[in-house]
Order: structure tokens, then C-alpha cells, then sequence
């Protein structure tokens, strides 16, 4: 039985030094934008666009493939992304390549997110 | 561990051989990086398609009960050879066979996830973001072989849709990321007759360079019942019904009747 015992301890140990372990918590996994609303009222609702998000790093998948940076603090998140243009990550409901966004929900299936540009609703896919 | 390697590859009219030579068996037993006869991913990564699984498993026997707990977890890379990223994908299965009795001889559940795949970005570091990710492992898929198949139908998990199921004609799998349930009883009423039900069910999201739109669900059911007759030796037989439900295969409905002879047909 000690032997089981230290083999799960082991089996444990090992999972959890994973080098490359989840460290956004929730915010971590592809997430499917599913409503843009427009600080003008106006909204688009859009066809298979995806942020996916993995320790340092977002991309942006359905339209351009953009890939940044991200900052998470709180409430807070600041995307960064890198060599392209406001156009490229326009479909995506970001009016810069670099956006702050206050996190409304996050769960491990929603997240709701609001910038100065729009408000964007995703679901966990 | 298995492997695929050797062979030739036929893609938009050009050939390419993959070497075959005892070094390549080796390699195939062995993953190392492939020589310069071999496409650039197999010389920066390993030659072939190198795939594997670990199993654990736990068996607990009390009088007369055999339970059975097991979990497999799948990998197509190093870094999941190795826990360099989470395990959140795997099999987890539990197996009951109580003592003999008419009703039940044996009941199976097993769950199995492969969403995550280590996670949704790939990304090889550069001067701009210089970040290590090698995430997205689409299960199944490979960038030179046509992915872990056979004759279109996936070798060892029939969950993930077969490429024979494509309508486009395309040799991939296009669904390796699910969430599936199954459930097993079989039993032995008589000596002459046994019967086996089955049922699955799975959310399916595609794969993360082709994800579905929405979720799509399949559930499977499969009803089976043996006649042995003690008279007749060697011979059974079996008459089953199974369908599929949901958005993912569609509506479908079959039967089968099976007469088996175990043995030469003139004793």
C-alpha cells in the first residue's frame, strides 16, 4: 500500500510542476465572441471569431490571425497586439492594436468585456 | 508508444519517400530527429508520426467483487510525454464484475476529455513575442501523414469523427476535441443467453483551427442479444439495433443478425 501511495504522491508532484502550468485561471482557454455592442448603439453579431488565450500570449482567430500579449490584473486586462493594424483587429471589436478592456464576468464558461470602443461577450468554446 | 513512418506521400502531384531504412525501424522504436532525407518538421521535432499513452490502473478484488478504476492519458508530443504542460485531457474509467449472478456479469463507465490538447495557442517565439508555446496538438492530425487512421475510420477512438465521415473528401480529422460519457452492462441470464447494452453520448467542438459553430452532440446506443443453444455447439446467435441521435452523425438507425459458428462447420 506505501507503495501506491508514494506513487500517487509522485504521479501528484509531477502534475503539479508542470512547467508551462495554466496561470490565468478562468481567462485561460479559446473563447468565441459571440455579441459586439458598439458604444452607439449599434451591435454585430460575429460568425466563428475566437480570442485564445495561454500564458502570456492572445490570438485572435476568424478574421486575420493576430497574436499579442496581454496584462491581468484584477478587473483589468490590457491586450498588446504585435505587427499589425487597427484594421487587422477591427472584426474583433478593438478600435487599436492596444486595448484596455474592465473585465464585467469571467467564468469558466462567460466573459463579458468593456472598453472605451464596445462591449464584448464571449462564451467558453 | 506507436508510430507511423516510411512510405510516400502523394500531395497536389508531387511525391515525396520517406525513408524506410534500418535506421528509420530504430527511429520508429526509438523518436529522434529525422536526417536531412526527411521533411524539415521531422529534422526539428522527430522523425514520423510518434503518438502514445499512459495507462495506470488500480484493481481492487472483495469477495467474490473485481473493481477497476483506470486512467489513460494521450499524448502526441514531448511536451506531453512529460507533463511540461497540465493534463487536462484523458480517459478515466471504472469497472465493476460482481459475483456471478443472472443479471449483470459487468459494468463499465468511462469518461473521456480531450478539449484542451495543452492548450489553444501555438506560437514559436521570435524577436517580437518571445514566448514558447507549443500548444494546439490536434490529436490525430498530422502535417505530412494522413493523421492517425485507417481506410478513413481512427484507429482507437471511434469518438473523434473519422475522416471517412468527411464529405469533402479531405484524408483529416475534423472533430478530436469532445467531452464523452459511455456507459456498459453486460450479463448472462442462462447459459444459453447473454446480452450487452452500450451508450454514448459526446459534445463536440471540431478542432481548434476548424471549430464548429456551436456544440454538437451525438449520443449512441447499441442493444445486443446472444442465443447459445447447448444443443447445437459451437453455434450462436445474435440480433442487435443501434442509432445515433444528435447534430454531430445525424439520425441513424441499424440492425444486424449474426450466426456464428465457433469450430469446423461439418462437427
Amino acid at each position: 500500500m506505501k507503495k501506491i501511495y508514494i506513487f500517487l504522491l509522485i504521479l501528484l508532484a509531477s502534475i503539479t510542476s508542470c512547467q508551462k502550468a495554466s496561470i490565468n485561471g478562468d481567462l485561460d482557454g479559446m473563447w468565441q465572441l459571440m455579441k459586439i455592442e458598439y458604444k452607439d448603439q449599434t451591435f454585430k453579431s460575429p460568425d466563428q471569431l475566437y480570442y485564445c488565450v495561454q500564458l502570456h500570449m492572445v490570438q485572435f482567430q476568424g478574421a486575420a490571425m493576430c497574436s499579442g500579449t496581454f496584462s491581468h490584473s484584477g478587473d483589468s486586462l490590457r491586450v498588446v497586439i504585435r505587427n499589425h493594424k487597427a484594421a487587422d483587429v477591427s472584426a474583433y471589436g478593438m478600435n487599436d492594436t492596444i486595448q484596455s478592456f474592465f473585465i464585467e464576468k469571467l467564468s469558466s464558461e462567460k466573459m463579458v468585456l468593456h472598453s472605451s470602443f464596445a462591449r464584448l461577450s464571449f462564451r467558453k468554446f | 508508444m506507436e508510430a507511423e513512418f516510411g512510405g510516400t506521400q502523394y500531395s497536389n502531384g508531387k511525391t515525396f519517400k520517406m525513408p524506410s531504412k534500418l535506421k528509420d525501424y530504430l527511429k520508429a522504436l526509438v523518436p529522434m530527429s529525422g536526417g536531412k532525407d526527411t521533411p524539415v518538421s521531422d529534422q526539428a521535432n522527430v522523425e514520423g508520426n510518434q503518438v502514445g499513452s499512459w495507462h495506470f490502473s488500480l484493481n481492487y478484488k472483495l469477495k467474490g467483487w473485481n473493481l477497476r478504476a483506470y486512467y489513460e492519458h494521450y499524448f502526441e508530443d514531448h511536451s506531453m510525454l512529460v507533463m511540461q504542460y497540465p493534463w487536462k485531457d484523458g480517459m478515466l474509467g471504472f469497472e465493476i464484475t460482481p459475483p456471478k449472478n443472472p443479471v449483470v456479469s459487468g459494468v463499465v463507465y468511462e469518461y473521456i476529455g480531450s478539449k484542451d490538447q495543452s492548450g489553444p495557442v501555438y506560437w514559436d517565439h521570435d524577436n517580437v513575442i518571445n514566448e514558447q508555446i507549443s500548444a494546439r496538438d490536434n490529436y490525430y492530425n498530422h502535417g505530412f501523414y494522413t493523421g492517425w487512421q485507417h481506410w478513413g475510420q481512427a484507429i482507437g477512438n471511434p469518438l473523434f469523427t473519422s475522416p471517412i465521415y468527411n464529405s469533402n473528401g479531405q484524408i483529416a480529422f475534423t472533430n478530436n476535441r469532445i467531452i464523452a460519457h459511455h456507459l456498459g452492462i453486460s450479463g448472462k441470464p442462462t447459459n444459453e443467453i447473454k446480452y450487452r447494452v452500450l451508450l454514448s453520448h459526446s459534445d463536440n467542438w471540431g478542432t481548434y483551427c476548424m471549430p464548429f459553430k456551436d456544440v454538437k452532440q451525438n449520443t449512441s446506443a447499441l442493444v445486443e442479444l446472444t442465443y447459445a443453444p447447448a444443443k447445437m455447439k459451437g453455434w450462436s446467435f445474435t440480433t442487435s439495433g443501434a442509432m445515433d441521435r444528435g447534430s454531430l452523425l445525424g439520425d441513424n438507425t441499424g440492425g444486424m443478425i449474426t450466426i456464428r459458428k465457433i469450430g469446423l462447420l461439418t462437427k
